[in-house]
Parts: structure tokens; C-alpha cells; sequence
């Protein structure tokens, strides 16, 4: 029995050091070999970094990963011929939410989009692609029509070792698709995010948090263009606080006024910010014209019985 | 040397310094304590009022630099013959002068040609880059530019960072700074004016962070407050912000062609404040957002700390176009 029990006991203890030794380098699996990718000479090491060194890569961009979640960020440059490389960095945000809301940050209608990962954004220099809870950005020194090749190919490496495609947030089903401009879907949980997307104050006037997440997209209809957002709050009372303390503050800088039960607030210059509130919602759209106000109506007409 | 043995190596100083004053643990209890600016950057005069130079128009940034500082009474009045004169630009990524993320090296080219032709001993270069500092003082451009124009171009060497006091602040009373800008006669700051995902927008009084070590990280809380309070010890003699291409959206690095704005304008001037200010402005009608310098939270800090005036209103401003 005492022999049992030391036997087991080492294989826990070894079990256990294996797990250690995964753990501390989770990512390195997830980077292909340089012999694996054509035209790539070398590589160095895949380098992590966590929260305590996150700054020491991203210096103060760090904040606006931080504000998804980030856990850590792992990173491995590839050489190329002629002293190119490409530097390829691979965010964990932890969940698949996040690695799209970090990600569409950088998405724009009319971007060149690829099929890599779930989605990818393609620049002469630059891949952004997200599948399940990872980010990956790919950055091409020396670019030029080898290494934009050989940046496709690592992308599509990288994409086909992360095993789980994850899922868009399901907010982003509430967006009205008329008329909607393609590529131009964001998400955002907290303040920071939202300022990098369309700024609003340098205080938390929407009453953002962990607990809140939003979902913004442009529209091009006949009668002009617009942005609208939804967010999503914990409950009634929380967006019901959150729309008084908005509606406060856009009133102390914009004439307010009422269309079809929508506040609509004249901003200096002539813009405008339409708002309602829906049970859990806030719905707005931002230089609206009538057609915001069609967001606005369809959204919480999506919204009517759910809650 | 990369960030991370940077790290480590600094670490292995702190440790080193340690053993060396205490060596034994007993008796070890002494706080390092910071040092004054080794040379105040205020004992040189600067003429007073001078205003901004706002040069715009044309494809030649080097044009737009020279006709800028000249509205300010040429770079003779802030660099003496025999001067030694740190320019600090903004090297802070691994990315091409297309993608704005770092100072035009055009800009950087024509302003240390200027300080040599006033006379110069000496014009360094250097930043404390984000990415590799090898690659980045190379893609960026600025080494090669900085070079030909006869400026000393180096990297941030670890050693010489000092904690530096600072008596008039509020957020932080001392950091560890780049004592090579304090033994200089003249610092010319060069930033780049672009967009940043946490500051909101980045220009002068920003781009004196790459004189700073210590913890990047905790630089960044109560950060508006803390980099005013860091201006009033680092206090450049001309700033002159490169806004040849903005970099409107995904800043500090992130930027696609896109996000990039040819805005063709150099701002020269001697006050921070008002520099930041007028760069705020700009990059407010760039990007149609109506921005100013009193959203921007160090701008408005630097000015309530007498760093130099925001409204731009009261500062004189010369208009030069080369269109």
C-alpha cells in the first residue's frame, strides 16, 4: 500500500512539473518553426509578456489592451531575406469577445479583408487577424511583395494551430443591417475602447464597466451617413442611471429636443447625438439625421418583449 | 541591448548598487536620494514672447522646418557657437516615416543641419525607443537622416539614468531620468504630432518621455498630472512638432494608411504649452473632432502649473506658406 502511495505520488509530482513547464510557455505552440514556412531564414525566440511587463511592449498602448482583458502577449520575430522579417505578436484576451472587440478596434469599411483566422485586415506592411480568444498582429519590416507573401502565409500558420474559431459577440446581432456599412462592426467593453473608436469625454459620462459591453457601426442610407451604438448595461436601472447622467452631460453642451420619443441633442456645428433608452439598452446614434432615428426605433423594436 | 535585457540589466544595476553601498543587510536602510537637474535648462535665455512659427504647404518637410525656425529669429537665437545641443525626436517604433509613427527624419535632418550651421559643437540624437532600438533608429529613418546632417547618433545607454527630483511636483517628486539632456546647453524637442490610444494625442511635452527610465507602468496612472509635473524639470529650449503627416486614429504604433494625414505643417516655439496647444488645435481640425488644448488633460495641467500659455489667443503667431 505505502509503495502505491509513493508511486502515485511521484507520478502527481512529475504531472505536475509537465504542467509547470506547458504553463510557462502556453504559447510557443502556436508559432510555427522557420523551416516550416518558405522563404523565412530563422527566428528568434517567442517572447511572453504579462500584465507586470505588458508596458515594456506596448508602452502606453498597453491601456487600450487592458481595457479588454489582455492576458498576455506573446511574440517571435521572423527573418527574411535581405534583412527583412516580419514580427509576429499574438495577443491572449482571454476570451472571444475580447480578442474580436481588441480587434475590430483596427476594422474599417472598405479595408482589404482576408479569410485568415475568423477575419483579417491586410496592409502592405501589416495582418491583423482574430480566432477565439487571440489577436494576432503581423508586421512586415522591409515590406515588399515576398514578405507580404510570406506574412499570408505565417498568418495562415498561426490561425490553423489556434484549434477553436470562438464567436463574434452577441450583441453585434442587434445592429440593424440595412443600409449598414460592411467592415465597419466595433466592440467595445469599457471607456478606453470606446474613446479610441469615437471619442466622447475624458470622464466616464456612460457609466462604462466590466460589466457593460457595446457595439457600434456606421450607416450610409440616401438621406446621408451616420453611427449608431448600442450598450448594453446590467440591468434597467443601471442603463436607466447611465441615460440620465448621458443625457445630463450632453445637455450642458448641446441644445436638446425630441423626435418621435427620441431625445436628440444639436451639438455645436450642427451635429447631432440621438438617444433612447430600452429596458437594459442604450441605443444613440451619432450625426444623425432621420435615418439615426430609424436605428434607433429599429433597435428597440428588436429589443420589444425581450426583456 | 533589447527591452528585456534592458530590464534584467537594470535590475542587476539596482541589485549591484546595493551590495556595493550596503553590504551587509544590517544597516541597509538608506533611501537613494534623487539629484537635482544637473544643469538647469532654464539658465539659458531664450527671447521672451516669440510666439509660434506655423510653416505649411509644399512636399519638403526640411522647407517647412527652415521657414518655421527663421520666422523665430533663426536657430541662432537659441544655439551658440560651441554649443552642445540634444535633439530628441520621437524613435519610439519600429516603422516607416509613411506610417507616422515616429518623427519625419526630413525634420529631424533639418534641424540638427540648422543647429550645426548656428555653430554647434555637438548635436546628439537619441530616444529610448518601444521597440528593438537597433531596428527602429534603422526603419525609422531618423539615424541615417540625423547622421548625414553630422549629429552623434546613439542609443540610450542604461547607465546614464539618474533619479532626478522634482520639487514642483505634484503627482511625483522624483524620476529617473536621461542625464545626457541635462548636461546639454540646448534641448530641442522634435515630436511627431499623432493620435494615442490612452493620452488622446501626443506631441511635445509627451515626447519627453523617451528621457525617462523607471517603471513605464506607473508613469501611466494619474499620467495627465505626472507628465506636467515631469515638464517642469525637462524644459526643452525650442520645440518644433512635425506635422507632415498626422497620424489621425490607432496611434501610438498601430496606424494603417488610412489613419495617415498629409497635413504638410511645422509648428516651432519656444513655449511647451502653447506649441501643444496649437498641435492640439491641428489635430482637432484634422481629424473633425473640434479637439483643443484644453481637452487635453497635460496641456491643461502644464499651463495651471505655469508651464507656458494655452489660450492661443494671446500667443503671436507667424503664418508662413510655401504652397
Amino acid at each position: 500500500m505505502y509503495r502505491l502511495l509513493l508511486a502515485a505520488g511521484v507520478i502527481v509530482a512529475l504531472l505536475m512539473g509537465c504542467s509547470d513547464e506547458v504553463g510557462q510557455r502556453p504559447y510557443e505552440g502556436l508559432f510555427p518553426d522557420p523551416d516550416e514556412v518558405e522563404l523565412v531564414t530563422g527566428a528568434g525566440e517567442v517572447t511572453e509578456y504579462r500584465e507586470d511587463t505588458l508596458y515594456d511592449f506596448l508602452n502606453g498602448g498597453a491601456e487600450l489592451y487592458f481595457d479588454f482583458d489582455i492576458v498576455a502577449v506573446a511574440s517571435r520575430e521572423y527573418r527574411l531575406p535581405q534583412d527583412s522579417g516580419i514580427e509576429v505578436s499574438l495577443y491572449d484576451m482571454g476570451e472571444s469577445r475580447n480578442a474580436f472587440g481588441i480587434y475590430s478596434i483596427f476594422r474599417y469599411a472598405g479595408a482589404d479583408y482576408a479569410k485568415i483566422g475568423n477575419e483579417a485586415i491586410v496592409t502592405p506592411a501589416t495582418l491583423d487577424f482574430w480566432k477565439d480568444r487571440y489577436y494576432c498582429k503581423l508586421f512586415a519590416f522591409g515590406p515588399s511583395e515576398e514578405t507580404a507573401q510570406v506574412m499570408r502565409t505565417l498568418g495562415r500558420e498561426v490561425a490553423n494551430r489556434i484549434s477553436e474559431a470562438g464567436s463574434t459577440p452577441e450583441l453585434l446581432s442587434l445592429l440593424p443591417r440595412e443600409a449598414i456599412k460592411e467592415g465597419s462592426e466595433k466592440y467595445f467593453r469599457r471607456h478606453l475602447a470606446l474613446n479610441n473608436i469615437r471619442y466622447v469625454d475624458s470622464e466616464n459620462v456612460l457609466g462604462l464597466s466590466d460589466l457593460t459591453e457595446g457595439v457600434t457601426a456606421e450607416y450610409r442610407t440616401g438621406k446621408g451617413e451616420y453611427a449608431g451604438y448600442i450598450i448594453r448595461y446590467p440591468g434597467p436601472a443601471e442603463a436607466g442611471e447611465a441615460f440620465g447622467n448621458y443625457s445630463d452631460f450632453l445637455g450642458t453642451k448641446a441644445e436638446e429636443t425630441s423626435r418621435n420619443g427620441i431625445k436628440v441633442f444639436i451639438l455645436e456645428g450642427g451635429e447631432t447625438e440621438a438617444l433612447a433608452l430600452a429596458g437594459s439598452h442604450i441605443a444613440g446614434a451619432w450625426d444623425t439625421g432621420t435615418s439615426g432615428l430609424d436605428f434607433i426605433h429599429s433597435v428597440e423594436a428588436s429589443l420589444a418583449g425581450k426583456e | 541591448m533589447d527591452k528585456f535585457d534592458r530590464r534584467a540589466f537594470l535590475k542587476g544595476l539596482a541589485v549591484a548598487g546595493l551590495a556595493v553601498t550596503c553590504p551587509g543587510l544590517a544597516g541597509c536602510g538608506k533611501e537613494e536620494k534623487a539629484e537635482p537637474a544637473l544643469r538647469s535648462m532654464t539658465g539659458r535665455g531664450v527671447p521672451d514672447n516669440l510666439g509660434l512659427a506655423i510653416a505649411r504647404g509644399g512636399d519638403d518637410p526640411k522647407k517647412l522646418v527652415t521657414a518655421a525656425v527663421e520666422n523665430l529669429g533663426g536657430m541662432g537665437s537659441f544655439v551658440s557657437s560651441g554649443d552642445i545641443v540634444v535633439v530628441k525626436p520621437n524613435i519610439g517604433w519600429s516603422r516607416t516615416p509613411e506610417q507616422a509613427a515616429n518623427t519625419n527624419p526630413q525634420v529631424v535632418e533639418a534641424v540638427v543641419e540648422m543647429c550645426m550651421n548656428a555653430g554647434a559643437r555637438q548635436v546628439k540624437v537619441f530616444d529610448l525607443p518601444c521597440n528593438p532600438a537597433r531596428r527602429t533608429y534603422s526603419m525609422s529613418g531618423i539615424a541615417d537622416a540625423a547622421r548625414r546632417a553630422g549629429a552623434d547618433v546613439s542609443f540610450v545607454d542604461d547607465r546614464k539614468f539618474k533619479d532626478i527630483a522634482i520639487p514642483e511636483g505634484e503627482a511625483v517628486r522624483s524620476w529617473k531620468m536621461y542625464t545626457e539632456a541635462f548636461d546639454a546647453d540646448v534641448l530641442i524637442n522634435v515630436p511627431i504630432l499623432k493620435h494615442h490610444s490612452m493620452a488622446r494625442v501626443t506631441m511635445g511635452m509627451k515626447n519627453l518621455m523617451g528621457l525617462l527610465g523607471g517603471n513605464r507602468e506607473s508613469i501611466h496612472v494619474h499620467f495627465d498630472q505626472k507628465l506636467a509635473d515631469i515638464n517642469t524639470v525637462i524644459r526643452p529650449h525650442l520645440t518644433v512638432i512635425d506635422a507632415f503627416r498626422v497620424l489621425k486614429a490607432h496611434g501610438p504604433n498601430s496606424g494603417t494608411p488610412n489613419d495617415v494625414e498629409l497635413a504638410r505643417q511645422v509648428i516651432a516655439g519656444a513655449d511647451p504649452v502653447a506649441v501643444d496647444s496649437y498641435g492640439a488645435r491641428l489635430f482637432g481640425e484634422v481629424t473633425g473632432t473640434g479637439l483643443v488644448g484644453s481637452d487635453v488633460g497635460y496641456i491643461r495641467i502644464g499651463h495651471e502649473m505655469g508651464l507656458g500659455e494655452i489660450d492661443l489667443e494671446k500667443v503671436p503667431q507667424q503664418h508662413i506658406d510655401l504652397a
